[in-house]
């Protein structure tokens, strides 16, 4: 992303001290953390940021103007989207635009979670109908009709799944590769969740169905957590302790009647639109970053249901319509692969941060701190979901 | 049109009902199920809106449409991990339905065996669950037994 001859980096990231299913410490709490561990990794002050971005507020998180106050910021950007996991690209973007714009210097993008079996138990809950969208005359975006019994986003996109699975023909040993590699994966990872919980075939089988194909290790966890990641200039960035990682493309969700139902793709005809065949589509964000499709070295894909993964891989090319499930049965998702997968295990494993636990493990990756999980020459990372949505940072 | 029969009463959350979107919930009640069709281009749609998506319009009327369908996805849900109401009601087919001549896909619980729910293509009819407050929620049947039943 470029305008007005400025590129933009995150220069730092961090997370709340740990990640779990009660920890046992407020949203507010758990953001400081990760805010704090943030401007420590690359040596910023309070004092230096001057923007601030969130997407997940009140009840399950912490609203902006709480958070600035509380830490005592003096910020001339905010930004502050729904309470849903899908506003990291547009986070990101609109951060970035906005130090390009010159309407901040630097900006802390930090986003908390908590659970009901965790933190979120002492706070005031959301009710019934699942999600406030259950409300809605157009149902919920997942998919969700709380009329209906359908009134999780699980259980919306167990239909995404069914539908995928009658339409191409993958079965349940298909579904379970997508949790058994992620796992895989978060063995390598100590902020992991589930980093101790192996996942095999046998014991996948064994979990009782929740709803249509859906088994728990389907869903991604509900958990507690923060994360936050600071952005500023590449001339700021160059002063800094740490290797800057450029925020090199970008492109948007794309929103239409045929991607009403967020965990669907285009074409599978779950929501409102026709089924048909899937219809290739422009994805700028490569020529935005200057590198092709072929040239990605990890793929992070929005994983809050196993099946967001088949859908991701087929909208964006790496492999042909229906083809997903034997794609990842010879490619594998692990560090290894060809194209690597959720290295850090994922919101299957690793924990539902909203996907800003992807963008903090890509930016990690690009600067080789991975450990026994760094992709070997990782130079160009990919984030990407269902909807279309997707970023790439560069090294 | 055919009248759409009331197979029970419906035991999860209320329907959310404004005056905008009233006649379909009423309707389902009186055993009629009405979507709104566009007055210039003659677009039925769904989900309820006031305006065509296809034309931009606001001139509609409400009008009956086939009950027939089919299914397109139908999954059995096991665990009500939402709404509590939904506890004493799982497991519960929950369906999205290809409707054969109005062109819409209409969301609906299918009451069958929630252990064989039915795979794409097999054909529904439409009927409904009586909730409170004099309004309907929708719902469908196998084809097979609606004729049993008739």
């Amino acid at each position: 992303m470029r305008l007005g001859g400025t590129d933009v980096c995150v220069v730092g990231v961090g997370t709340s001290e740990q990640f779990g299913f009660d920890l046992g410490r407020s949203p507010m709490r758990l953001q400081a953390e990760a805010f704090t561990a943030a401007l420590a990794d690359c040596g910023l002050d309070r004092a230096d940021v001057d923007g601030f971005a969130t997407a997940h507020g009140s009840p399950t998180g912490v609203d902006y103007e709480e958070f600035t106050a509380v830490m005592g910021l003096d910020c001339r950007y905010v930004d502050q989207a729904w309470a849903h996991g899908r506003w990291s690209t547009g986070l990101v973007a609109h951060a970035s635009l906005a130090i390009m714009a010159g309407l901040a210097d630097v900006v802390a993008i930090a986003n908390t979670v908590t659970n009901g079996r965790g933190y979120a138990r002492h706070l005031g809950g959301l009710g019934g109908h699942g999600t406030v969208e259950g409300l809605r005359d157009t149902g919920g975006g997942h998919g969700e009709w709380s009329v209906h019994g359908v009134d999780t986003p699980g259980a919306a996109t167990s239909l995404v799944a069914q539908r995928y699975m009658e339409r191409y023909g993958a079965a349940s040993e298909d579904l379970a590769r997508i949790g058994i590699g992620f796992r895989e994966n978060a063995r390598l990872n100590p902020m992991a969740i589930l980093r101790d919980k192996p996942l095999t075939q046998e014991s996948y089988l064994r979990e009782p169905v929740i709803s249509g194909p859906f088994r728990r290790c389907d869903y991604s966890l509900a958990n507690d957590g923060a994360t936050c990641l600071v952005l500023a200039a590449a001339d700021r960035a160059a002063d800094l302790r740490t290797h800057g990682v450029r925020v090199a493309g970008a492109q948007s969700i794309r929103s239409n009647r045929d991607s009403y139902v967020l965990f669907s793709r285009p074409g599978l005809g779950v929501g409102f639109a026709d089924e048909t065949p899937l219809r290739p589509e422009h994805h700028p964000v490569y020529e935005m970053a200057g590198v092709g499709r072929d040239d990605v070295d990890g793929l992070y894909v929005y994983d809050s249901f196993s099946s967001n993964v088949w859908m991701t891989l087929e909208r964006f090319g790496f492999c042909g319509e229906g083809e997903a499930p034997g794609w990842i049965a010879s490619h594998g998702l692990g560090v290894g692969a060809a194209l690597p997968v959720n290295t850090n295990g994922g919101l299957l494993s690793e924990g539902h941060f909203g996907g800003y636990n992807h963008l903090v493990e890509m930016v990690r990756q690009l600067r080789g701190e991975c450990g026994p999980r760094q992709i070997a020459g990782a130079e160009v990372l990919q984030w990407t979901t269902p909807w279309g949505d997707s970023l790439i940072f560069t090294r | 049109m055919s009248r759409l029969r009331q197979v029970g009463d419906h035991r999860g959350p209320a329907p959310v009902v404004h005056p905008e979107t009233e006649p379909f919930w009423r309707g389902l009640a009186e055993g009629r199920l009405r979507l709104q069709r566009c007055t210039p281009c003659g677009t039925v749609r769904f989900p309820l809106g006031p305006v065509c998506w296809r034309c931009g319009s606001f001139d509609h009327e409400w009008t009956d449409v086939a009950t027939a369908g089919t299914v397109s996805a139908a999954v059995t849900v096991r665990r009500a991990t939402g709404d509590p109401l939904w506890a004493g009601e799982v497991p519960l087919v929950s369906a999205q339905i290809d409707m054969d001549s109005a062109g819409v896909r209409l969301p609906g619980r299918i009451l069958c065996d929630p252990d064989t729910p039915p795979p794409h293509g097999t054909p529904v009819d439409a009927a409904y669950l009586a909730a409170a407050d004099g309004y309907g929620v929708l719902c469908f049947v196998l084809r097979e037994s609606s004729q049993e039943g008739s």
